[in-house]
């Protein structure tokens, strides 16, 4: 039992050994060297062990024990070169990953002393002065080349490591000098490493070529100055641009002003040209009606002449009756008188129609003279005879100093108006009064009817041209606007109102020029 | 009768052992492999060498050779399966 156990242990060891040497044939390695003795010591010592069961060499209890002795150690020692070389592969490969970003930083790095003596630095501080560093080892960091070149930056420097040395982390902005003797700007610190103790071993200088920075920095500091430069440049320009669009605002404004004023002005002349249109339309009207009138006037003379010829006649006709009925038919006086009175009388009649229509149908339209109202309203009450006789009373108070200087014709149209207008507002029966009165100042008639009255809402519409109230063939709505005319050409008023309880009420009143008042 | 040099043999294997747990102790991972094993049977099997002397001889003589084949098989599983440092 026990010879199979050491047999089948030396099998397991000399497997053991013989994996070890293949592995240390493809990797050399002391640790493995050690465990091959190791392990090659306890295979010997099996071996022994087995002869000695065997009884083939009786005699090994010595170097089975001397082996085990040995074994154990080397084992171990095979352990501890393994750790330490474990260890060591350790730091070689941070040392490696220290050492790759140390060199191939583009920063400057170093290390100093606690006095300030240069110990090392790293690639990029090398190659910034193109030379080996190994001969600044041991100076004072502002004796090497890179502060040498200022006093000043080599004092900032004493004073930064002076700082340091009291605790503090120093930054600050210095310049070197490159390769090719052109300054270059570094930023620049300087950091404190303290031991476990908190006493200052190293000091770890690191510097940043920040030139590109700076320059581009004083390249903006220069844009900016330009830029405001130029900003002001434009707000001036803007200033005076915006000065003169004022004035050009204000003098738009003044433009527009004035263009209303101008469009204002224009509308006034277009209201006042529709309203000379309008008196153009009114004066053609009055024109046409005047043209009538003419007509009228013209045919009202020569029928008044045709009539007043044969009237004549019948005059004479009538008188030589009258005088030989007087002489031989004496006994007939009682019988002739009485027709012959009647013809007198329609004769008259006829006489005083003709007399009104020649008044009526003068043509001297300029010509003015003393004209008597009281007679010129007769008149026309006698033309307007069978408009009114039988159904209206006639009033009449008269001033027989109602003269005034104007055309008799004219004034005869005008107040045939107003009587026709009276006489039409009566349907049935009625009264009108006409009263004409003198002052110093002014001629007044006054014509007053009892008809139907005038709408209020027509009140101020009578003097319109064209607007009337009558049927379709009894006005033009021309009479009452002629008439305003007609008397304002004579300075005069016309004045409507209403008569209490119905009618009418119009007033016209003319100054009075001869200021004469039969007192 | 214990024999010196198995008594030196104990004495050196207490001493590595110490130091053999020193060494360790940085490294748990040591703890775990079968190398660890294949030391602690070879202590194990020098401690029963000595003790054979005194009691039970052949049963211990037995265990000691026991602990021997384990330390043996513990060392080639170890290398075989690479599991220190220095053998990878």
């Amino acid at each position: 039992m026990i010879s199979m156990l050491n047999i089948l242990s030396f099998v397991a060891l000399t497997l053991a050994v013989v994996l070890i040497t293949v592995r240390l044939f493809k990797k050399p390695n002391k640790s493995l060297i050690a465990l091959l003795f190791a392990v090659s010591l306890l295979s010997l010592s099996e071996f022994t062990n087995i002869l000695e069961h065997l009884n083939l060499a009786p005699e090994t209890d010595e170097w089975e024990d001397l082996l085990e002795i040995v074994f154990l150690p080397l084992l171990i020692l095979s352990l501890h070169i393994g750790m330490l070389e474990e260890e060591l592969n350790k730091r070689l490969i941070s040392e490696s990953k220290f050492e790759a970003i140390y060199n191939n930083a583009f920063t400057f790095i170093g290390l100093l002393d606690h006095e300030g003596r240069l110990l090392d630095a790293n690639d990029a501080s090398a190659k910034s002065l193109e030379s080996n560093v190994t001969f600044m080892l041991g100076q004072y960091f502002w004796e090497t080349p890179w502060w040498t070149h200022s006093e000043t930056e080599q004092e900032k420097l004493k004073e930064a490591i002076k700082r340091v040395q009291n605790g503090e982390v120093c930054r600050f902005q210095t310049t070197h000098l490159n390769i090719d003797g052109e300054i270059t700007h570094i930023d620049h610190s300087l950091t404190p490493v303290y031991d476990q103790s908190g006493e200052l071993i190293y000091i770890i200088p690191e510097g940043r070529n920040i030139t590109q920075l700076t320059l581009v920095l004083k390249e903006l500091e220069q844009h900016k100055t330009d830029l405001e430069k130029l900003v002001d440049e434009k707000t001036e320009e803007l200033n005076a641009a915006l000065t003169i669009s004022k004035q050009l605002n204000d003098k738009l404004y003044n433009s527009n002003q004035q263009l209303e004023q101008s469009n204002l002005e224009l509308k006034r002349q277009s209201e006042y040209l529709k309203q000379t249109l309008t008196q153009l339309q009114t004066a053609q009207h009055q024109l046409i009606e005047s043209e009538k009138m003419a007509s009228l006037g013209i045919l009202t003379a020569g029928v008044a002449h045709e009539i007043n010829n044969p009237l004549n006649f019948i005059m004479g006709g009538v008188t030589g009756i009258d005088l030989y009925a007087s002489e031989h038919l004496s006994a007939h006086d009682e019988g002739i008188k009485q027709p012959l009175q009647s013809i007198y009388s329609g004769i008259n009649r006829i006489s005083k129609i003709v007399k009104s229509l020649n008044t009526y149908s003068r043509t001297d339209n300029f010509r003015t003279t003393q004209c008597n109202i009281n007679s010129i309203i007769d008149d026309c009450l006698i033309m307007l005879q069978n408009k009114w006789k039988y159904r209206i009373e006639i009033m009449k108070q008269y001033d027989p100093e109602a003269i005034i200087e104007a055309n008799e014709g004219r004034l005869h149209q005008a107040l045939l108006n107003l009587l026709n207008n009276a006489v039409q507002a009566i349907k049935e029966i009625g009264e009108i009064e006409i009263i004409t009165t003198v002052t110093e100042t002014n001629i007044t008639t006054e014509i007053k009817d009892n008809g139907i009255g005038i709408k209020p809402e027509n009140m101020n519409k009578i003097f319109d041209p064209f607007f009337t109230t009558k049927e379709p063939n009894e006005g033009t709505g021309l009479g009452l606007s002629i008439t305003q005319k007609i008397i304002a050409d004579y300075h005069g008023t016309i004045k409507y109102s209403s008569n209490s309880p119905s009618g009418t009420i119009v007033k016209v009143v003319f100054p009075n020029f001869s200021g004469i008042k039969d007192s | 009768m214990i024999q010196p040099e198995e008594l030196i043999n104990l004495i050196l294997s207490i001493v590595f052992i110490i130091y053999l747990l020193y060494l360790v102790k940085t490294q748990s991972r040591t703890l775990k492999t079968f190398w660890f094993l294949a030391i602690v049977m070879i202590f194990i099997s020098q401690i029963f060498t000595i003790l054979e002397g005194y009691f039970l001889p052949e049963l211990f003589n037995l265990i000691e050779h026991f602990s021997t084949f384990l330390a043996s098989v513990a060392i080639l599983l170890s290398v075989y399966k690479r599991e220190l440092f220095w053998t990878k």
